[in-house]
């Protein structure tokens, strides 16, 4: 007992001591680091403000010596430099559709260099140019590729000269000459090029007017995955190339849409695409169909200003900037995408600093931006974030083809017994603008002045009544007789079941529906089942949502010739005689006001049919490390991958 | 009354009274077992402490009585088969309680035999009965009256008198907005704007009702298969234990996770019914057991040396003796019921109207509420336990070597 009492007093002295001598050397260790860090700081700092200084004098920003502009072509634009006199010549000269680019890619003070780490929510499931039609591919095209021309990101209405310097239209909007830059380069092909197998895609290749022709035959072979594009081309008759650096598209009738489709043109490689691996060139008959699988579709090859390294799927996926690209370089050199599935992963990770950037959820935003659960997005935290307008809409559609739906009061009823607004606010964390119409709500196409329908129950009330629903037998639920037949107003909300604020949203319209009569049956289906409901028109009515683009042509979703055509988008049996006459002169006016003026109109028609009950158009959240420099968003898809950003000098972490 | 020729029923001990007696000696299960009758009662009576409509109303109109109209005759308040089966369940209840009193006092009186066979009837009729109405009420007809918003009608003029039960909320309801509540939300809202606290209470129909049904179907089908392929073995052996065979390889969440994306739009019942179908095999090896163990007993002999037919044998005379088994696989078979319910609504599959516990923590979970997920996980791992425990006293008070 004595010697045990010993031993064990022995034993708490000795930890106790080998614990002080434990802390006095960790905070030795300590003070050591923070020396080092701070040392490294320094040494960052400096490099970052010689990196600016280069910059600076590179770009003109900064002078030396001289408060006089740069000698030569002083009031040109910025744009200039990246032309050759020749190239310049033929944009400028008058009858030109395109013009010159006025926003840059490198702005002033810009650090030149670092990677930057974005995270992905889901993996792509391939690279193939064409048959890919998934948003997140496109995306990462935009980085990899460019087409003839595009839309200005900072000024959507400016269609700025990519690879094309020059595109001549003829009067009805039919005929579309193009004039290619002649200083093009493919990248290299991101394989092993020094394998003898390899051997014959060593070299540097021009891009050529017969990689756009490339692109076109595939579009349109029906032998390729591509509907989604074959779409865009039905009017077109043609793509013929007059020498390497000019070709000429055709349509068959005027259409304003063959303005984005034409100038949308991107390069396909038929060096590439249209040989196997061994570079042996497949006949022409069977090109598209090896297209489809085609061996290089775990790659990607382009012409832009990052060229693409490798994909680890599941994993990341690597870009590099190309140093042969022929217009202004960005100032990241590498892009990182990394795959993770998980939301709460994705903020642990920017919190950590392994990612840069990510996309941030509406959940996400309610609880820890807004509701402070991640103090660094606070005030003097290193994160940051910003809401930015996305393109998608929100809305519920009625089938008009149905029993309930088919007379206009009961759908505006239908509007206006859902509060939006509050549940815009609360199921939504007010991450949205209410919306009154089909067009993209910032684009011009959308008429602001059209105000959205307000809740009133009790005008719902009445419009019900004055379509004949009312509750004659005192039950609680307003009902009518139809072909003889004493029909309940109770009707079922097709739902995707896996959204649980939509689930929330449908809730509350269903109390509010009860109080005034009309009995709505919420059906969670699974996405396959939904799409399936929705082509087969077997709904009355469900919750969707549309991507737009920065102008649309209405066409597809709400000509009555769609209406009756099976599985079209025209889903909910929209039938309107002067939004018929509308669409169709609206394709074939090319005075961008006069077209405004038409879909203002046609917007006013939708509005007062309610055919939708139109609901908002969401807000999208970027969160990134504050290191990330000049994070700016663009109006039109991809939003959040201008590449103007640039990177301060951090740890890697 | 000087010679009484047998015991009174407090004096005798049958089997299942002394199993009572061990059972009551353990402490946590009996405990537990209080808690299960607590969880019915709150099941039941959940109306009475939550519903938007008035115990009784009074206006220019005269006097009403909404919420005992609601209870089983206004669909517009209550609409599922569940809810329609505990507020039948409510309704019954002063009606079983006078019954119960009255058949304590006859037992004091009663000879045994008479009394157990008057036992038996009573809860026979009973049983039927609620059966019969609870079948023509939920099928039969369907009533609707217009509801006021007596909520929001409480505050105006015009209302002369009402009561309302102590939270003026049904479990349906989306607060945001609603004024007239009369409380605070004790436990807060979810996304959707209902209150957590009343969709808790009202979640125990739904954890309760799925856990006693789904294991009476399984219990059902399991016994008599069980009983079959025990008692006549041979072929009908043979061919029922490779059918369990055949079940069991199969993991039988995934199983039931199968059979239900068949269904486009699962509903509570099909839910009961699906696990019913699935669980079966447990109680059918049990029962078998039992069956092999009692079939060449004497008394087994004796029954059939009496000339009686294969089904009386079977459910007459081997059954009871075999049910002790059954009866704790069928307590721990509740409580994983209630566990598979839940995660099934915690993966969203079922009606997404209805208040179950498993929905309650997987809206906490997308909306990162984790008081909202505390709660909901501590109401399912509360009903688990209180389950499993009741089944273990059971089986120890069951087993003849534990008793004290």
């Amino acid at each position: 007992m004595q010697r045990n009492f010993a031993a064990a007093i022995a034993q708490i002295v000795v930890f106790t001591l080998f614990c002080v001598i434990a802390a006095y050397s960790a905070v030795q260790v300590h003070d050591l680091q923070v020396l080092v860090l701070d040392g490294n700081r320094r040494v960052d700092e400096l490099s970052t403000t010689v990196s600016r200084l280069r910059n600076e004098l590179e770009t003109g920003s900064l002078q030396i010596g001289a408060a006089a502009p740069a000698a030569a072509g002083g009031d040109q634009p910025y744009a200039r430099r990246f032309f050759s006199d020749a190239q310049w010549e033929q944009l400028s000269r008058p009858g030109n559709y395109i013009t010159f680019h006025t926003d840059r890619r490198s702005v002033p003070g810009a650090v030149e260099g670092g990677t930057i780490h974005r995270a992905a929510i889901a993996d792509i499931p391939g690279l193939n140019p064409i048959t890919q039609n998934a948003a997140d591919v496109s995306d990462l095209y935009s980085y990899v590729t460019e087409s003839l021309a595009t839309r200005q990101r900072d000024d959507p209405d400016r269609w700025v000269s990519d690879l094309a310097t020059r595109i001549e239209v003829n009067s009805d909007f039919t005929e579309y000459h193009v004039y290619l830059r002649d200083d093009v380069t493919w990248h290299p092909a991101a394989v092993d090029l020094t394998d003898p197998k390899y051997a014959w895609l060593r070299g540097e290749r021009k891009m050529v007017a017969d990689d756009f022709l490339f692109y076109y035959q595939l579009a349109t072979d029906p032998q390729v995955d591509a509907a989604h594009l074959r779409n865009y081309f039905e009017k077109c008759t043609g793509l013929e190339v007059v020498n390497d650096h000019e070709f000429i598209v055709r349509w068959s009738e005027p259409l304003f849409t063959s303005i984005s489709a034409t100038l949308g043109l991107a390069p396909v490689p038929r060096w590439l695409y249209g040989a196997d691996e061994d570079g042996q060139l497949y006949d022409a008959a069977e090109v598209g169909r090896r297209f489809n699988n085609h061996w290089y579709n775990q790659m990607a090859i382009g012409v832009g200003p990052y060229r693409f390294v490798r994909w680890v799927p599941g994993g990341a996926i690597e870009l590099e900037r190309y140093d042969g690209y022929y217009g202004e370089k960005p100032s990241i050199e590498k892009i990182e995408v990394v795959v993770m599935g998980d939301a709460t992963a994705r903020l642990n990770a920017l919190r950590a600093g392994d990612v840069d950037y990510i996309s941030v959820e509406p959940n996400q935003y309610a609880t820890e931006i807004v509701g402070g659960g991640t103090p660094e997005f606070g005030e003097g935290g290193n994160l940051a974030y910003q809401t930015y307008q996305g393109t998608a809409y929100r809305y519920l559609g009625w089938n008009a083809d149905g029993k309930y739906f088919n007379d206009r009061r009961v759908r505006l009823a239908m509007t206006h017994a859902f509060n939006r607004e509050l549940i815009l606010a609360q199921h939504f964390h007010g991450l949205g603008r209410l919306i009154t119409g089909n067009f993209f709500v910032d684009g011009p196409d959308y008429d602001q002045s059209i105000l959205p329908w307000p809740f009133d129950l009790e005008r719902a009330s009445q419009l019900l009544t004055e379509a004949g629903w009312v509750d004659g037998d005192g039950d609680g639920i307003r009902e009518k007789v139809i072909d003889g037949v004493k029909t309940n107003f109770e009707f079922g909300m097709v739902t995707y079941g896996y959204r649980p604020e939509f689930g929330a949203a449908m809730e509350h319209y269903r109390n509010d529906l009860r109080s005034i009569g009309v009995v709505m049956n919420i059906e969670p289906v699974e996405w396959a089942v939904m799409v399936e409901r929705m082509e087969e028109k077997e709904f009355d009515a469900y919750t969707g949502g549309w991507v737009l683009g920065w102008e649309s042509d209405p066409y597809q979703i709400w000509h009555s010739s769609q209406a009756d055509i099976p599985r079209s988008s025209n889903r909910v049996g929209f039938r309107n005689a002067e939004a018929d006459r509308i669409i169709e002169e609206a394709r074939a006016t090319f005075d961008p006001a006069e077209r405004t003026r038409l879909f203002h109109r046609f917007h006013a028609i939708i509005h007062e049919e309610q055919p939708y009950t139109f609901f908002f158009s969401g807000l999208e959240i970027g969160g990134w490390r504050r290191w990330v420099q000049n994070v700016n968003f663009s109006p039109l898809r991809p939003f959040d991958q201008n590449m103007n950003w640039y990177l301060e000098p951090h740890d890697a972490p | 009354m000087s010679a009484a020729p047998s015991k009174n029923y407090r004096e005798y001990a049958s089997y299942w009274s002394i199993v009572w007696e061990q059972f009551q000696k353990n402490r946590t299960a009996y405990a537990s077992l209080w808690a299960i009758g607590l969880l019915f009662a709150i099941a039941t009576f959940a109306p009475v402490f939550a519903s938007k409509i008035p115990f009784y109303w009074r206006d220019e109109s005269g006097l009403s009585f909404p919420w005992f109209r609601g209870l089983l005759f206004n669909r517009n308040v209550f609409d599922g088969a569940v809810d329609l089966f505990f507020n039948q369940l409510l309704v019954a209840s002063p009606a079983a309680l006078v019954t119960w009193l009255w058949l304590r006092r006859r037992a004091r009186t009663m000879e045994v035999r008479h009394y157990a066979r008057l036992e038996r009837r009573v809860l026979l009729t009973w049983a039927a009965a609620f059966l019969i109405v609870f079948v023509v009420i939920s099928q039969g007809m369907e009533p609707r009256t217009a509801l006021l918003d007596y909520r929001a009608r409480s505050w105006r003029e015009g209302a002369e008198g009402f009561l309302f039960p102590p939270l003026r909320i049904s479990y349906e309801d989306t607060l945001h907005g609603v004024a007239g509540t009369g409380v605070r939300n004790l436990l807060g809202i979810d996304n959707a704007g209902r209150d957590i606290f009343v969709r808790l209470i009202f979640g125990t129909r739904v954890s309760l009702s799925v856990g006693v049904i789904a294991v009476s179907i399984y219990i059902a089908i399991g016994t008599v298969l069980g009983a079959v392929a025990g008692y006549f073995g041979g072929k009908a052996d043979l061919a029922i234990q490779r059918l369990v065979e055949v079940f069991l390889c199969f993991p039988s969440f995934f199983l039931i996770l199968a059979i239900i994306g068949f269904l486009p739009q699962p509903s509570l019942i099909a839910v009961m019914v699906i696990i019913g179908l699935v669980g079966w095999t447990g109680p059918a090896r049990l029962v078998r057991g039992e069956f092999l163990r009692l079939k060449g007993v004497d008394f087994v002999a004796a029954a059939r040396a009496c000339g009686f037919s294969d089904g009386r044998v079977i459910f007459r005379h081997i059954l009871p003796n075999a049910v002790g088994p059954v009866l704790v696989n069928a307590t721990f078979g509740v409580a994983s019921a209630v566990l598979v319910e839940s995660s099934l609504a915690f993966l969203g599959i079922g009606d997404p109207t209805l208040p179950s516990w498993g929905r309650i923590l997987a809206y906490g979970r997308s909306t990162g509420d984790t008081p909202m997920m505390l709660i909901a996980g501590m109401a399912i791992f509360v009903t688990v336990s209180v389950f499993n425990l009741a089944g273990e006293g059971l089986r120890d008070a069951l087993d003849p070597k534990l008793r004290k």
